[in-house]
């Protein structure tokens, strides 16, 4: 009798991890999309607003490293940008994701940029869960150089 | 055959040096975290060594009732520069992972409190100013009090 109850003990344990990790490993998918269809489609290959309002919080702030010094960028520009130009930044922009944390509500996906076979940006993208979904809330980024 | 085992190695040696350097800037982020956040805000309440690891112009992205709002880190800088004293002493922390690309970081932090609650998981960005590490934004999940 001891070894049953040990033995559905240890299943039970089983299930509920593999279902928490099944459950954050669908949490990183969404985040996965919400970040292709905002940033790469969205800003990038399409310039479509509505997926760009859709995954950046209207407070979003882009977190610039310049000169030594931190110069704070407003997502929102974005929106108004597209809204009178609709040309997308930089069409055949291509990503990888490198790794994403999720705990709760929060989460951050680190996202590799490359143009024309270039890596140019390494993003770290941070999110937090609302009611309609996961959205970035602020963005640090390594650009690097050119040549 | 010389010359590729030459090249070979030398791509070797330049590997090695590049991981020991990103090995470096995570040891000298994990001092700072400990040091200027985890002591200089929660235990010590030392505005001086607080300052040094976290830009003037960070805000701290609070998420509350579906909402997100942002509190500048340096009110919490004037609170304990007035106070004193530590926002909450007996503070412990864990590192979960520490990502480096070059000015650009990303720290996972597990923040403890003295009596064994796991407080938050902290996401910490950091670039890398002439004088050194600092924190430039973060969010957290907050988990329920135990």
């Amino acid at each position: 009798m001891k070894n049953i109850i040990v033995l559905f003990s240890v299943l039970l344990l089983v299930s509920v991890t593999l279902n928490a990790q099944s459950n954050v490993n669908a949490e990183k998918e969404t985040i996965k999309k919400v970040i292709v269809d905002a940033y790469v489609d969205g800003l990038f290959n399409e310039g479509d607003v509505e997926k760009i309002q859709k995954g950046w919080h209207k407070d979003c702030d882009i977190v610039v490293f310049k000169n030594n010094d931190l110069n704070i960028v407003e997502a929102a520009m974005w929106v108004e940008r597209f809204k009178k130009n609709p040309t997308p930044l930089f069409p055949g922009t291509t990503y990888e994701f490198t790794d994403i944390y999720v705990a709760g509500y929060a989460a951050i996906a680190i996202v590799e940029i490359y143009q024309k076979g270039k890596h140019i940006y390494t993003d770290f993208m941070n999110l937090y869960k609302f009611d309609d979904g996961w959205k970035i809330v602020t963005k640090t980024y390594y650009a690097y150089p050119k040549n | 055959m010389k010359k590729v085992a030459i090249i070979l190695f030398v791509i070797f040696a330049a590997n090695l040096t590049l991981a020991q350097r990103n090995e470096n800037e995570k040891e000298s982020i994990k001092k700072m975290i400990q040091e200027s956040y985890i002591n200089g805000i929660f235990n010590d309440g030392n505005a001086d060594v607080a300052k040094k690891g976290v830009h003037y112009d960070c805000d701290i992205i609070v998420f509350e009732d579906g909402k997100m709002r942002k509190v500048p880190a340096y009110s919490y800088v004037e609170r304990i520069e007035e106070n004193q004293a530590g926002l909450y002493p007996g503070t412990s922390c864990e590192f979960t992972d520490i990502l480096v690309t070059g000015y650009a970081a990303i720290a996972v932090v597990e923040i403890y409190r003295d009596n064994g609650w796991h407080n938050y998981t902290d996401y910490l960005s950091l670039y890398k100013f002439e004088d050194g590490w600092k924190v430039v934004s973060r969010i957290a999940y907050r988990y329920p009090k135990e």
